[in-house]
């Protein structure tokens, strides 16, 4: 045992004061970095999570509704709690100076909220306070997003509606909006005795109501138990946000994709140096051997050096994962809803389980192999050490895909990220043999540098392959992410016509219709066509009842959940095109018929004659299904699933809407709207774009962030195959130098191999996020893809670059080998 | 009479695709405990193998050898490496010392394994009788080739073996340098009272020992 211990100490100390295993260590790092800065982020946001309980709803059950709730069903649930508080919640444009923002406006009453509290600061990340009470009636709060678009201060007098308000505190946190990503729109507070004021409600209009309600125990179960009607749901702490733990998921697992990513470069990596290592230690252990020592002692004493290494590295790599993950919840910062709880440690000390298994399935083989040289090759030239290619393969394999599960908790996607790796490596590794073979023909032609350079890159062919598919995988990410990402979206943007609507007015009241075309023609804004529309909920299909439960798929189950918007009309928009059966035009006025759209069609499974029974607010009517049409979306124009004929549905609360291109001149135009027509919401498409565009830009700021970790690790796969080719490259450049070669000479043939092997990694990456560009704008949105020089210009400029630099790091000493190391090699 | 080394008809061949390549056959040596003997012969008639062969390093193909009282052939691996710790020392043409490590670690670690008490002690002891005491921390990159070898010595002697094995110890150093290790190796086997079985080319060497065994093509002599 003792010698086991101190010959395993004098292997680490061997490996530190000779940086014989750097690349393994950075590799190990990197993995664990990676995995830990995800690991640890996604903790405190799920953590953040489920903190709250209670607190995410800001009462102990909630009940919400599209309509104000009915009086009946209020008393009995008010009577039925302990305490009770009513909110309002819908959307409307705010105005500061000439600023406006569509904000999701919030009215509540002075004991908002039951459960939880309301936090305020004075400025944008100021210090964080409890609310005391309620904005006090004329005063408003405005959360973090609001303040930044509107460039608020205290005291800014903003406008909602016909009214004007005083914004006093910023909002930073609100129980009901919990953790998690935030709702589209930014959020504004404000008295529920300012809101008749505001003019913002109307019969009809689009609002949430909210009745927060406060119970416990059997109180609380009672309450669960009555029946709620249609249209009317309700909340309990124990199925509280289900769609932000969706998305918390999925944003968990794009984190993951992007740190499995690095995972699997960095176990290359490890898997290729501890091979050289292992090249290394033959000679050691033959003598070790011959000295008397037994294999299983050697191997005991690698292990354990090897292990303390992985420790070693581990803990750089928590180290840096954990001011990575910092990073990470900062660019999170506008789309949570809370500060985040503090990092804990536990989910890195998890990744270095995940260390540990790399090393099982990537060092350990290799040690083993180098446990078992002979003792005899102390008197002989080494030999290249026997395995079975399989079995390593295999065991790789094994050990990543446990170290996935370990990362995710997931088999399938820990499977599928493997398996979709392996596939773009191997398309990766064709290309990148393809391009090496173009590039043979130069050799003839070009002079001794680059000549020397390509036979370089062409003898070391699949080390070369190898090295352009590590460092292309990286690079392809971020290509994909950030070039091909905005190519795409200025590509759809582009095809729509200059003037596609921009602006939606909704909620239009009957009465302003007549109003609102005058308003819009004399700003000669659009001649566009205002649409009537009702909201009805399905009953029967063909004679008979229907609920959710009657569909098998989630998505006809959501949309019958929810009610239909409805429309009328006796002329078909150009818009839309008749796939089956007639268009009724003026005929159809008071039939019972019905238009469906090929979504609705195919959600519904519906054939031409067959019935569909809807009610609207209760009163119920049958209409038969006439014909079939196929929307173009594109056109910016509103459009229903389901049409009817005028006259064919019963006396309903009916409200108008209506798309038009607003040019930017014009914006004033939509401050007087405002001013005449508080309760019209005004969509603003543009803005709201920009809105999720905000957010996507910063999810995929996040992914970009953790897949330069990816590209690390693959830049690690390069140095690791570097650091192999070291000594043959010392032997090599010491017989070009004693043949006569300059050093000059030979550091511009070792500079423009690195170059050419990172252009082509580059240009490896470019094809296939070109492909992929081409096959997602085909496939997905119908786009032409063209192709961009930048693609090039970022992959092969980028490539060469940094893997010259790296190269040059690594093998800058072999270029000053003396000539005379021939004849000592030789001796 | 007890041997330190006998073997018996050993033969080894390689395998080379289909064929099996002799390399020696039919080898008789027996060499007593305490004595000094060396085997020559031209280059590559086969002098390494059969060292590697009668010092457990490698199995004969065919044939038996006892080494220290032991019949190695019908040993494990594990079982020779046993055998050899403590009891077998080597000495190098190539010197073979670790790289990384400094010419006391070298010894201690050989120290170790022959579980002597105290290796540091005994190590120090062994480079201070090799001259080397004022060499202790250099790593070999930083010793000349004779100093290199003189640390090969220390390690070789330190676990004070029954049996020394050396190929060509002087086959990497000039004649001077080398006539000095050759000096020392002697001496230390006559304190240590080892036996000696060398392998060389150098006549001048070879007729130092008590023994000479010729090695050629016919197989191999005593002379």
């Amino acid at each position: 045992m003792n010698w086991i211990l101190s010959n395993a100490w004098r292997r680490c100390r061997q490996a530190w004061q000779h940086g014989e295993l750097y690349v393994l260590v950075l590799a190990l790092a990197l993995s664990v970095a990676a995995a830990s800065a995800v690991g640890i982020f996604n903790d405190r946001l799920w953590r953040a999570l489920v903190a709250q309980g209670g607190d995410t709803l800001g009462a102990d059950l909630i009940v919400t509704s599209r309509q104000p709730i009915p009086d009946d069903l209020n008393q009995q649930l008010i009577s039925a709690a302990a305490d009770h508080s009513k909110t309002v919640v819908m959307n409307s444009v705010v105005w500061h100076g000439e600023e406006s923002v569509l904000t999701g406006i919030k009215a509540i009453e002075s004991n908002y909220p039951l459960r939880g509290e309301l936090r305020v600061s004075d400025e944008p990340y100021g210090e964080e306070r409890q609310a005391q009470g309620v904005p006090a009636p004329g005063t408003a709060w405005a959360d973090a997003r609001l303040w930044a678009a509107l460039e608020l201060s205290t005291n800014a007098v903003i406008e909602v509606g016909a009214s004007t308000l005083t914004v006093t505190q910023l909002l930073s946190h609100e129980p009901d909006r919990g953790a998690g990503f935030a709702d589209l729109a930014p959020r504004l507070i404000i008295n529920a005795n300012d809101l008749t004021s505001t003019g913002l409600l109307q019969p009809g209009s689009r609002a949430t109501y909210g009745l927060l309600l406060a119970a416990e125990g059997a109180a609380l179960d009672q309450l669960k138990q009555i029946e709620l009607p249609d249209g009317v749901r309700s909340r309990s702490t124990d199925n509280a946000r289900p769609e932000v733990s969706r998305s918390l998921n999925r944003a968990n697992d794009f984190l993951n994709l992007a740190a499995m990513a690095a995972m699997l470069l960095a176990a290359a990596a490890i898997g290729l140096s501890a091979w050289q290592y292992s090249q290394r230690l033959q000679p050691e252990v033959a003598l070790l051997r011959c000295l008397g020592a037994r294999r299983k002692r050697i191997l005991s004493s690698l292990l354990i050096s090897v292990f303390i290494i992985t420790l070693f590295a581990g803990a750089i790599g928590i180290a840096i994962g954990y001011a990575a993950q910092a990073i990470l919840a900062e660019m999170s910062s506008g789309l949570l809803q809370q500060t985040l709880p503090a990092a804990s440690l536990w989910p890195a000390l998890k990744t270095m389980v995940l260390a540990l298994l790399l090393v099982a399935g990537f060092v350990l083989p290799a040690l083993w192999q180098a446990s078992a040289t002979p003792p005899v090759q102390v008197l002989q030239q080494q030999t290249t050490l026997q395995h079975r290619t399989w079995v390593l393969v295999a065991l790789g394999l094994t050990s990543l895909s446990a170290a996935f599960v370990v990362q995710t908790g997931q088999l399938r996607l820990a499977l599928l990220t493997l398996l979709g790796t392996l596939a773009t490596a191997a398309v990766l590794a064709a290309l990148g043999f393809m391009l090496l073979q173009l590039l043979q023909p130069l050799r003839q032609r070009s002079q001794s540098g680059l000549r020397l350079a390509l036979a370089n890159l062409a003898r070391r062919r699949s080390t070369t392959v190898a090295q352009i598919v590590a460092f292309g995988l990286g690079l392809l990410a971020l290509l994909l992410l950030s070039v091909v990402r905005q190519d795409l979206l200025s590509s759809w943007q582009d095809r729509l016509p200059l003037d596609t609507p921009n602006q939606f007015l909704i909620d239009i009241q009957p009465h302003q219709v007549d109003e609102l075309r005058v308003f819009l023609s004399e700003r000669e804004l659009s001649n566009a066509r205002l649409w009537p529309m009702a909201r009805g909920r399905l009953t029967a299909l063909n004679g008979v009842e229907v609920t959710a439960d009657s569909f098998d798929d989630v998505e006809t189950q959501r949309w019958i959940n929810r009610d239909f918007n409805m429309s009328w009309t006796t002329e078909l928009s150009e818009d839309n095109t008749l796939t089956e059966g007639d268009w009724w035009g003026e005929a159809g006025v008071g039939q019972p018929l019905l238009s469906a759209d090929s979504y609705a069609k195919e959600r519904l499974n519906l054939k031409l004659g067959d019935t569909l029974t809807l009610s609207f607010a209760g009163a119920e009517t049958t209409l038969t299904v006439a014909n079939f049409r196929e929307i173009d979306w594109s056109s910016f124009q509103p459009n229903f699933f389901l049409l009817a004929t005028p006259g064919a549905l019963p006396d309903t609360p009916t409200t108008w809407l209506t798309s038009f291109y607003l040019p930017e001149s014009q914006r004033t135009a939509l401050r007087e709207l405002n001013r005449e027509f508080p309760n019209v919401t005004a969509l603003d498409l543009t803005a709201l774009m920009a809105q999720v565009r905000e957010i996507i830009d910063r999810i995929v700021q996040a992914m970009e962030f953790v897949f330069l970790f990816t590209l690390a690790a693959g830049l690690t796969v390069m140095l690791a195959a570097m650091e192999a080719s070291r000594d043959e490259r010392r032997r090599e450049i010491a017989l070009l130098r004693a043949l006569g070669a300059t050093r000059q000479r030979i550091r511009r043939a070792l500079l423009t191999e690195l170059a050419i092997l990172g252009a082509l990694a580059g240009a490896v990456a470019a094809v296939a996020a070109h492909l992929i560009g081409s096959l997602i704008a085909q496939q997905v949105f119908s786009l032409p893809y063209a192709l961009n020089p930048w693609l090039w210009i970022y992959g092969c400029g980028g490539g060469a670059v940094l893997v010259a630099a790296l190269g040059w790091f690594s093998l800058r000493s072999t270029v000053n080998v003396s000539p005379q190391s021939v004849l000592q090699s030789a001796r | 009479m007890t041997h330190a080394v006998l073997a018996n008809k050993v033969s080894k061949y390689i395998n080379s695709g289909e064929q099996s390549l002799p390399i020696l056959q039919n080898i008789n040596l027996s060499i007593t405990q305490g004595a000094t003997a060396a085997i020559v012969g031209p280059s590559g008639v086969g002098k390494t193998t059969l060292l590697s062969l009668l010092a457990g390093l490698d199995t004969p193909s065919s044939g038996q050898i006892t080494l220290a009282g032991t019949d190695i052939t019908a040993c494990d691996e594990e079982e020779r490496t046993t055998l050899r710790a403590g009891r077998i020392g080597f000495v190098f043409q190539s010197f073979q010392l670790l790289p990384g490590y400094s010419a006391l670690e070298n010894v201690v670690l050989a120290a170790e394994l022959a579980n002597i008490p105290s290796p540091r002690e005994a190590a120090i002891k062994a480079l201070e009788n090799v001259g080397l005491g004022h060499r202790l921390k250099h790593v070999p990159s930083r010793l000349s080739g004779g100093e290199q070898q003189r640390v090969a010595l220390a390690r070789a002697f330190v676990g004070k073996p029954q049996i020394l094995f050396a190929d060509e110890p002087t086959g990497n150093l000039d004649a001077n340098t080398g006539a000095g290790i050759i000096e020392q190796l002697f001496a230390l086997n006559a304190d240590a009272g080892t036996t000696l079985i060398l392998v060389t080319h150098d006549a001048a060497l070879a007729s130092k020992c008590q023994q000479v065994w010729q090695l050629s093509d016919q197989g191999l002599t005593l002379s």
